[in-house]
């Protein structure tokens, strides 16, 4: 299950992450970070059994958590296949096929949403958070 | 030797027994049994492309109102068309935007949306004459209300088209796509084996009236394109096609992020295989294709060549530059363009598409030009601040105060000891580390990431960083990175007052 954990600048220079990962014991997956002087957001993949302890430690020490299930959605049939989004995503989540269609890994998106600008027939959505 | 002509093959598309393959298909059966037994082969070689082509648009004639207007000003959706051509006629470039949605919708997204049959508010304004009184109308039209709808794309089918990416720190939005910085990515446009003038370098049997498939109908030729420039590889084609006939499968608008509206077009012609000579080009392979990657983090007409890559390199997925892997992908669909291929191939196959011989050639001669500027560009070096004020790092912020107040600059580049920028700080800076009381260095409250200009950058690029990024001064540095001057915003509106002089 893949989090999105964003801290505000009260708990911004906490060590919430070590502190988590120590008090559950529970190996947290770090996929992307921003840290900014202001704010910070990391998305963190957590084993699905764990899932719910992990998000309540987070929750205690004031971290806004949103589950990403949803991954992001593409609409195939408007798609062009033109690939303007396979060399821009960060994780090699998007692809050619053997046939030159453009093919999403869902599991291995980060959901970043650099695909969803990069889109020229906007087909690409982020799930509203 | 294998000689036929075109009319040979009309009349075998006639009895049903010509034999067509697509320029994919062509590569590799020449691969197979040779260019001789691959000429006896085969008829028609069919190329298709599906890329985006900014310089495409359409004429529509919206019939006379009553009473009459003669439109000077009109718009599709909120999209400006050209007029200035009769009363009731239009054209709507693809690039043209909305007034009210900006580069989301453009005069591509109203084309599209006219093919796909919905409804489209047209508007006009006019002066008002004798014959045509009318001042203003509005109403709501579809495809089917238009007498005609002409599609007239002056630049199509480049030939060859450059490959980009972006050797600055920051990502860029160009009319190649989104390029990450330090050369993130590489983005390419072109169908490499199945591009239509490649598969016919020499132009002998595409030239002016060579009938084609455009935009999911049949077209035509209508001369060489503009920017033609086939010395050095870089053909382009005008076209024109029957906007009535064609299909949302084969023309989609497009909304570059940050860039604006384009229009993917999907264009294929058929190449009559007349000799051994024609078998010979259209064997071409993605390898034989080569382009250069250029970097475009330089906004210049001249941008610094990287290196020469093929399209059998680019289409692996990964290009290697300067050591580095990088990733690469298209802004063209192949996926589509094989599709167009294909399509063009069953209606030969079927009967239903006929060749035609050019009435006239394409120029091999013309170069295309660079725009006569008559006036010269002001540089950066002309309108700079020279006696610029620096600090070493290491100080303390109470000496950069000291620096400000002594030299009059708001601005304070940061260098090492080798003179080499490190980073900037402003007098906004330095208050504020006062006010925090956090006086001691100046490493912890500089900006380190400086967005800089070169000497020899025109002051329209200097203007443009200053808004892109919304600040007040650039350092001007040379080669080494050493500071040789600043332009302040404050600097370029004296500039503007007193007319910019060398």
């Amino acid at each position: 299950m893949k989090l999105l954990l964003r801290f505000n600048s009260e708990i911004i220079r906490k060590p919430i992450i070590a502190e988590t990962v120590l008090e559950t014991g529970v190996m947290l997956e770090i996929e992307r970070a921003k840290v900014e002087s202001s704010m910070g957001e990391l998305v963190v993949n957590v084993p699905e059994e764990n899932c719910r302890m992990v998000v309540e430690h987070l929750r205690k020490k004031m971290v806004d958590v949103t589950r990403l299930d949803v991954p992001i959605t593409r609409d195939e049939v408007n798609c062009v296949h033109c690939g303007a989004c396979v060399s821009v995503c960060p994780v090699g989540a998007i692809s050619y096929e053997y046939d030159w269609r453009v093919k999403f890994d869902e599991s291995e998106c980060v959901q970043c949403g650099t695909c969803v600008n990069t889109c020229p027939v906007g087909v690409i959505k982020l799930p509203e958070n | 030797m294998v000689k036929r002509t075109i009319e040979e093959i009309n009349e075998k598309i006639r009895d049903g027994s010509v034999h067509v393959i697509t320029a994919e298909e062509m590569t590799s059966l020449v691969q197979e049994v040779g260019v001789e037994e691959a000429a006896r082969q085969v008829d028609v070689v069919t190329t298709g492309t599906f890329g985006a082509m900014c310089s495409s648009g359409a004429f529509l004639n919206f019939g006379h109102s009553d009473p009459p207007i003669k439109m000077q000003k009109v718009w599709l959706n909120d999209v400006e068309a050209y007029t200035g051509i009769a009363a009731i006629d239009a054209y709507i470039g693809a690039t043209q935007i909305s007034e009210t949605k900006g580069i989301e919708y453009g005069g591509s997204h109203v084309i599209e949306d006219l093919i796909s049959g919905k409804e489209v508010t047209l508007k006009a304004t006019a002066y008002g004459t004798d014959c045509y009184p009318r001042k203003y109308v509005e109403t709501s039209i579809t495809i089917n209300d238009i007498n005609q709808a002409m599609m007239v794309n002056p630049r199509n089918g480049y030939q060859n088209y450059n490959s980009a990416t972006n050797g600055s720190g920051k990502a860029i939005y160009t009319y190649m796509g989104t390029l990450l910085p330090h050369y993130g990515n590489i983005t390419y446009s072109g169908a490499g084996v199945l591009s239509p003038l490649s598969n016919d370098p020499e132009y002998r049997t595409i030239g002016v009236g060579t009938r084609i498939f455009l935009g999911g109908a049949p077209g035509y030729i209508i001369s060489e394109g503009t920017q033609h420039n086939p010395g050095s590889g870089f053909g382009t084609l005008a076209v024109t096609g029957d906007l009535k006939k064609m299909s949302r499968d084969y023309i989609r608008a497009a909304s570059i992020y940050k860039y604006g509206t384009s229009m993917f077009v999907g264009l294929g012609i058929p190449i009559p295989i007349l000799n051994d000579d024609m078998a010979k080009f259209t064997a071409v392979s993605d390898a034989d294709i080569k382009t250069t990657i250029y970097d475009y983090s330089v906004p210049r007409r001249s941008k610094p060549a990287l290196r020469e890559v093929s399209y059998e390199e680019l289409k692996s997925g990964m290009v290697d530059l300067n050591g580095k892997e990088v990733k690469t992908s298209s802004l063209s669909s192949f996926y589509n363009a094989r599709k167009v291929a294909a399509e063009l191939k069953s209606w030969i196959k079927g009967g239903k598409f006929f060749l035609s011989s050019p009435a006239e050639n394409l120029t091999r001669q013309s170069l295309s030009k660079p725009m006569k500027e008559s006036q010269v560009m002001p540089l950066v070096k002309d309108i700079m601040v020279r006696n610029v004020a620096t600090i070493r790092r290491g100080f303390s912020v109470d000496e950069a105060a000291k620096k400000i107040i002594q030299d009059r600059f708001n601005h304070l580049p940061v260098v090492d000891d080798g003179g080499k920028l490190v980073g900037i700080v402003t007098a906004w800076d330095v208050s504020k580390a006062v006010a925090l009381s956090k006086r001691d260095s100046l490493e912890p409250i500089m900006t380190k990431n400086v967005i800089t200009i070169g000497p020899d950058d025109p002051v329209d690029l200097a203007v443009r960083l200053l808004e892109r990024y919304n600040i007040s001064a650039l350092p001007v540095i040379d080669g080494d990175k050493k500071v040789i001057g600043i332009v302040t915003g404050e600097g370029l509106s004296k500039l503007l007052a007193r007319g910019v002089q060398k």
